[in-house]
């Protein structure tokens, strides 16, 4: 049965979660021993909040779905790496962030993406869309390198710090600090050639 | 407000996006049904082959060892001295 979830609230659970759920605990380890249907249970409770860090990759729907089978298909072959000292959550977000950076790196090789399509002129200051504003944030990150791209979604939409980025991804802090400063220069600058201040209409 | 600040504050308003997605749970079990992505060992598969690969060049060893077989002596040819 197909059905649709909502991505929002998955995200922020996925987070907010500081230990190991007990009924994470027995379907992994049922999981462990073939058991798909304590894994079919693990990815319904857990696709939510995949899908919401994946969308900050891609927002092409089918795209999508291969994205979140993918992580799910990763993790139920390398079951056996998660060590349970932290919530299933931060072990499916460090693999939904290295697949989703895989399918960056992979796209990056096609034209760099053209110019702003989602501004709506009509759009009150400070009144914009939230669709509309993934859109374009969207397409502004686009046009960064994959590594750049990166630290910024994490940083902007996760909420996360240096140091998790460093440990999410295997990068030391300096590097990833190096790579934000010159994401958010890069972006200014487009931002910038873009006359994005007029075409929101927030200039003062 | 600068260009920075006005993505920054567009990034706000993209939290608030409520997108969906579709359930994966059956093309899930169907990946996994259908196998490990190609070129891909698991690492306890690699381990056990070199353990396996190291077990024998082991016992190998020992037996030679425990044979008194010099394997320098035996690359050259056995020359018998003939009586006169």
């Amino acid at each position: 049965m197909i059905e649709s979830i909502t991505l929002a609230a998955g995200v922020t659970a996925m987070y907010n979660a500081r230990t190991v759920d007990e009924t994470d605990q027995r379907d992994i380890a049922a999981a462990r021993t073939g058991d798909e249907g304590a894994f079919a249970r693990l990815v319904r409770r857990h696709q939510a909040a995949v899908a919401g860090l994946l969308w900050r990759f891609t927002r092409e729907p089918a795209q999508l779905e291969d994205l979140v089978q993918e992580v799910f298909v990763d993790a139920y072959f390398g079951l056996d790496g998660y060590r349970g000292a932290a919530p299933l959550e931060h072990w499916l977000s460090r693999i939904a962030t290295r697949v989703g950076y895989r399918f960056w790196k992979k796209r990056s090789r096609r034209p760099a993406a053209g110019p702003l399509e989602h501004l709506d002129p009509a759009a009150p200051p400070g009144d914009v869309d939230p669709a509309a504003a993934g859109a374009l944030v969207h397409a502004l990150l686009a046009r960064l390198p994959p590594p750049e791209r990166l630290v910024l979604v994490l940083m902007y939409f996760d909420n996360c710090s240096v140091q998790e980025i460093a440990g999410r991804m295997g990068w030391n802090r300096a590097m990833v600090k190096m790579r934000a400063y010159r994401a958010r220069r890069r972006l200014k600058a487009m931002a910038v050639q873009e006359r994005l201040l007029e075409k929101l209409g927030w200039t003062s | 407000m600068d260009e920075l600040e006005a993505v920054e504050r567009l990034v706000r308003r993209a939290k608030q996006e409520q997108p969906s997605a579709r359930d994966v749970t059956g093309a899930v079990l169907a990946g996994i049904r259908a196998g490990r992505p190609a070129g891909v060992l698991p690492l306890s598969v690699v381990a056990a082959v070199a353990s396996l690969a190291a077990a024998v060049v082991l016992a190998l060893a020992i037996h030679n060892a425990s044979a008194g077989v010099d394997p320098e002596a035996a690359l050259f040819p056995v020359v018998e001295v003939m009586q006169p």
